[in-house]
């Protein structure tokens, strides 16, 4: 089976070791995984803000990429939630009135696949052999709650982890207050939100909050780090690989 | 003073024009097909626990009876001590049949007149002198005056036409009855029901309407589904009963055939 | 007005110093944290005794009335002003909010009422009715508890069906202190005695009763109220003259309906199976010994509806049945309220029905408000999809797809009296223009976006950027962990940390890795730490799948 990866830029350019325990972790799983370096953005930052045309610009000469890349690869892979229902949900808005895009659009969403959906549903692998020593919780990223539905994949590889102890926070699938350019217009309601959340978290008692996303990781830590918390927060991926304590 | 001339004509052309139409519909929508809610699959006497169940939940008082005595007694009980606090019955049949207003009297309470009665009396004490034209402000005149002593009272008796099983929900149909206001004006609403007229839920209520009214001819002008006493939460969202209608519902089921 | 000090003179257009105001109000925030956690646990509570299944049936049927509804909403309309009509009422029909305003001050007139009780009507805020009675003269007084404390207070409901959610029983206490010249009281039972009994004066000199519509069945010409206290039923019942004021949305077909919507609406509201009263009230009074008003008029009002009606993006804007679940869900309205909003409609919905109603240029910030997380959408009674909404209203405020609504409505009901000048008032909302720093603000972020997408057009150019972005962080900030003081966000800076930028971004990294993952498949060796997995599914799975 090859898998061409789809890295998102937040992920390229601040956590690119999320990328590379997915490398890690697939390979493991006997996956073949490609890259295409030609890759850029999925165009959810302009969509978001409402700059559509910006965003179909960009959309357009990624969706081509990823419809090249399925022609040698079975799958496409990304770890993040948010970029997947870009990709699998807004495209098809996005190219509402160009034909030949929207068939594209819709052949591309049926094989591109969020990480964790990946693993449990099509590879059908919840235990990855993963071991980590520690009390774990996890936050629900939106897009892949709402957006695509994914609940209960990541629950089932974090509890498989060798070690590990899962634990709920009281409302997992409360945002994190990120949003994308939300968090930058609205910094005070983003950080509102994310107080809420990092005070969640602590409650739980875990030492490690898990995501499957990385925008939703930066936004987390980036409070509780502020807050100068202990905990540390880790991608699904990140965690997967893990093998040993922390 | 109907508005702008040719509101309506002008507003439904907006509307059409947004839906991007132009002409009149010659003909009704077809109706979107038939939604059926799951049937509660309970007999008789379920539905009338169901009832009970529901009604207790939403705080109100229930008392199921099986003979006029009982009844009596039991509605006495629920009226407040002193005999001089004036107690509201609407004109409904079954509580005519029950011969409530006579019983209450006879009791040394003091009840208000029906509405109807209220204003017979007055007209004939108003004499006959008056020109027909001039009756119609004389019965709004004394319908007000009625209203004055109905805030008086301290407790409206009424009889419900159905009720709904599974929400613990009293239907008032008021045309004739006057059940209207005495439902809702005394702090205390006392409510006779014929356990034999408990529907499963709102679905058959409104299929019940439909048939028995046969609208689109003449729904009844005023039917009110009563869900325990009158409550708010507007006020750091505890629950206060009583705030406009009655603080407390006490229903009596009992069964006229019985 | 008569009410004292305006306590929120903010309109949708200062949405960011609102919420700023907001969000230094502990005692606000602590209020819309308890209130809208106690309504959402209620309503998980109902929908999980209705059952996960019948309750998706019942948001998919509502939603599916009200989609055929509004594809023949002139058909329904005609039909029901006819019954009404044939039924004894009268119908006006008003394209604007003036219109309605002065159809129902004119009346108060003519029937010579100098009192008139409302009952809690979202549709009588949008169009800022009681500024208007009370400038014709017309004291207007609200009945439902938490409206008339809010009108007491001189502000404006904080939730749809919440109104005075941001105050606490002390803050009511002191309220009913200074304007009923009572002795203070925090018992809330007791101060909930005192309004019944003040406010049942005010409904026996009442000449007119103003009420909203919940639905209005076409069918039969039946409105139907739905209420927990009963001040709707005494609104209705008692004034000669019962007003009844829908927006053309309010409509739905047959009676049958109704049943659909009435179990969806008590529970997403309140959690209630019913709320306490429904009236059914279909036609006036024959005889002078019948209860009710002498006299009904329904006024149906547009005011910027069919705007919506027109867009195929926004229509279902119409679809909302007021419930008010959204606003306790959103993260964002839980922690600013309703006032910061700047209109009458907050939260998820009033996000997308402001712009809508008074100009996007006036409202352009709330779209915005919002991480998009979809939690408005997942408990929509009517499945309304509020965040594709926000999206599509960012894109029509970003690229001037519309530049105003076809019809304005008015400015927040509270905040001027309505005077001559209103046309020029109501000319001035559409040619509202935005203060420079915003314009500067948008002009700034355009050129942004068009750079950046510039620089996601080609690999080349996303390996520049990335590179300056990597040299501007070595020269601002080598030692400093945090990217985000470094770069100067301030105000995002106040509360998170921003990593730094990687040493080297993935796609440099790539080749390495792509190096050692095809020595790992090539020699087929376990890499040390593997370990058996339970499920025996564990590495090498796909390979042997």
């Amino acid at each position: 089976m090859r898998v061409s990866l789809f890295i998102t830029c937040v992920v390229d350019q601040l956590y690119p070791r999320v990328g590379e325990a997915a490398v890690e972790l697939l390979t493991r799983l006997g996956v073949e995984v490609t890259f295409n370096p030609e890759q850029t953005c999925c165009g959810q930052p302009a969509y978001n803000t409402g700059y559509r045309r910006e965003a179909r610009a960009v959309a357009a000469r990624t969706l081509d990429l990823l419809d090249r890349e399925l022609r040698t690869s079975d799958y496409v892979v990304a770890p993040s939630g948010s970029c997947a229902a870009m990709v699998k949900k807004c495209y098809a808005e996005l190219f509402a009135r160009e034909l030949e895009e929207r068939e594209r659009a819709r052949r591309v969403a049926g094989r591109f696949y969020e990480l964790s959906q990946f693993l449990v549903d099509v590879l059908g692998v919840e235990d990855v052999g993963a071991v980590f020593e520690g009390r774990v919780t996890y936050h629900d990223s939106c897009h892949l709650l709402r957006e695509l539905g994914v609940s209960g994949a990541p629950r089932k590889l974090i509890r498989a982890v060798g070690g590990a102890d899962f634990v709920e926070m009281s409302a997992p699938e409360a945002c994190c207050g990120f949003g994308g350019t939300f968090s930058v217009k609205h910094p005070e309601l983003s950080a509102a939100m994310a107080a809420d959340k990092a005070a969640d978290i602590e409650r739980s008692g875990a030492e490690v909050v898990v995501a499957c996303d990385a925008s939703c990781m930066m936004q987390t830590a980036g409070v509780l780090s502020r807050r100068g918390s202990a905990v540390r927060c880790l991608h699904l991926a990140e965690l997967l690989v893990s093998r040993g304590g922390q | 003073m109907e508005g702008l001339p040719g509101g309506r004509e002008q507003m439904l052309a907006q509307i059409r024009d947004a839906l991007g139409r132009r002409a009149v519909p010659a003909v009704a929508p077809a109706p979107l097909p038939p939604f059926h809610s799951n049937p509660d699959g309970l007999d008789a006497g379920e539905r009338v626990a169901r009832f009970i169940f529901e009604l207790k939940r939403v705080g109100a008082g229930v008392e199921q009876l099986s003979t006029e005595a009982e009844v009596k007694e039991h509605l006495a009980g629920l009226l407040p001590a002193g005999t001089d606090v004036p107690v509201a019955l609407s004109d409904g049949a079954a509580l005519r049949r029950l011969g409530l207003r006579e019983w209450l009297e006879g009791a040394g309470r003091r009840v208000l007149p029906s509405l109807r009665e209220f204003v017979a009396e007055g007209l004939e004490a108003g004499g006959a002198r008056r020109e027909p034209d001039a009756r119609g402000e004389e019965v709004a005149a004394l319908v007000e005056q009625y209203r004055g002593l109905l805030l008086e009272a301290a407790v409206g008796v009424t009889a419900a036409d159905l009720a709904l099983a599974d929400t613990g929900t009293l239907v008032i149909v008021s045309g004739e009855e006057q059940h209207r206001l005495i439902s809702l004006l005394p702090p205390t609403h006392v409510c006779l029901l014929d356990p034999a007229r408990v529907l499963p839920s709102l679905t058959q209520l409104l299929a019940h309407v439909r048939r028995r009214f046969n609208p689109p001819r003449a729904a009844p002008k005023n039917m009110t589904c009563i869900t325990g006493p009158s409550r708010t939460a507007d006020i750091e969202q505890a629950i206060t009963t009583g705030v406009h209608g009655p603080k407390t519902l006490h229903v009596i089921l009992y069964s006229p055939g019985s | 007005m008569t009410m004292e000090s305006r306590k929120h003179p903010d309109g949708p257009e200062t949405f960011v110093e609102n919420y700023r105001r907001a969000l230094d109000d502990s005692g606000l925030r602590g209020a819309l944290a308890t209130a809208t956690g106690k309504a959402l646990d209620s309503r998980r509570q109902a929908v999980a005794d209705v059952g996960e299944g019948d309750w998706e049936r019942l948001r998919s049927r509502a939603r599916a009335i009200k989609e055929h509804t509004v594809e023949h909403l002139d058909f329904y309309l005609a039909q029901l002003a006819d019954k009404v009509e044939r039924g004894g009422g009268h119908v006006f029909w008003a394209q604007t909010a003036e219109d309605a305003r002065r159809y129902i001050t004119e009346l108060a007139a003519r029937k010579g009422c100098g009192v008139a009780v409302k009952s809690k009507s979202m549709m009588t805020e949008e169009i800022g009715l009681n500024a208007a009675l009370e400038a014709a003269g017309v004291e207007a007084v609200e009945t439902d508890l938490g409206e008339y404390i809010v009108q007491l207070a001189g502000e404006r409901p904080s939730h749809i069906n919440m109104p005075a959610i941001h105050k606490t029983r002390g803050d009511v206490a002191d309220l009913f202190t200074a304007k009923l010249g009572v002795e203070r009281d925090d018992d809330i039972a007791r101060m909930a005695g005192l309004a019944r009994r003040v406010l049942r004066r005010r409904f026996a000199e009442a000449g007119m009763g103003i009420t909203g519509v919940n639905y209005a069945v076409a069918e039969t010409g039946t409105l139907v109220l739905v209420e927990n206290e009963g001040n709707i039923r005494l609104t209705n019942s008692l004034p000669r003259v019962h007003v009844a004021l829908m927006g053309i949305e309010k409509v739905i077909p047959r009676l049958e309906d109704v049943d659909v919507f009435l179990r969806l609406l008590s529970r997403s509201a309140s959690g209630q199976q019913l709320c306490s009263y429904l009236s059914f009230l279909t036609g006036v009074k024959t005889s002078p010994s019948e209860e009710g008003p002498e006299e009904f008029h329904l006024v149906i009002l547009d005011n910027g509806r069919t705007g919506m009606l027109a867009n195929p993006h926004l229509r279902e804007s119409l679809f909302c049945i007021r419930c008010g679940a959204c606003l306790n869900v959103c993260p964002v309205y839980q922690k600013i309220g309703g006032h910061a909003y700047g209109w009458v409609y907050p939260g998820p919905i009033g996000a997308v029905l402001t712009p809508q109603m008074v100009g996007r240029e006036r409202a352009a910030a709330l779209p915005f408000a919002s991480s998009l997380c979809g939690a408005c959408r997942d408990v929509c009674p009517v499945k309304i999809n509020i965040p594709d909404m926000l999206l599509r209203l960012r894109h029509e405020i970003k690229e001037g797809v519309r530049k105003s609504p076809p019809r304005a409505a008015t400015r927040p009901a509270h905040h001027r009296l309505v005077t001559d000048d209103e046309a020029d008032d109501e000319a001035e909302d559409e040619l509202y223009v935005a203060p420079l720093r915003h314009r500067a603000a948008d002009f700034v972020e355009r050129a942004l976006f068009m750079l950046w997408a510039a620089a996601m057009k080609t690999p080349f150019r996303y390996r520049a950027a990335s590179r300056v972005a990597r040299v501007a962080q070595s020269l601002f900030g080598r030692r400093n962990k945090d990217a985000a003081r470094v770069l100067r966000v301030p105000r995002w800076a106040a509360s998170r940390d921003l990593p730094p930028f990687a040493a080297r971004p993935f796609r440099e990294r790539w080749p390495e890795l792509s190096k050692d993952a095809e020595e790992y498949r090539a020699a087929k060796i376990a890499l040390p730490g593997d370990r058996p997995t339970r499920d025996g599914k564990g590495p090498a799975a796909a390979r042997r799948g």
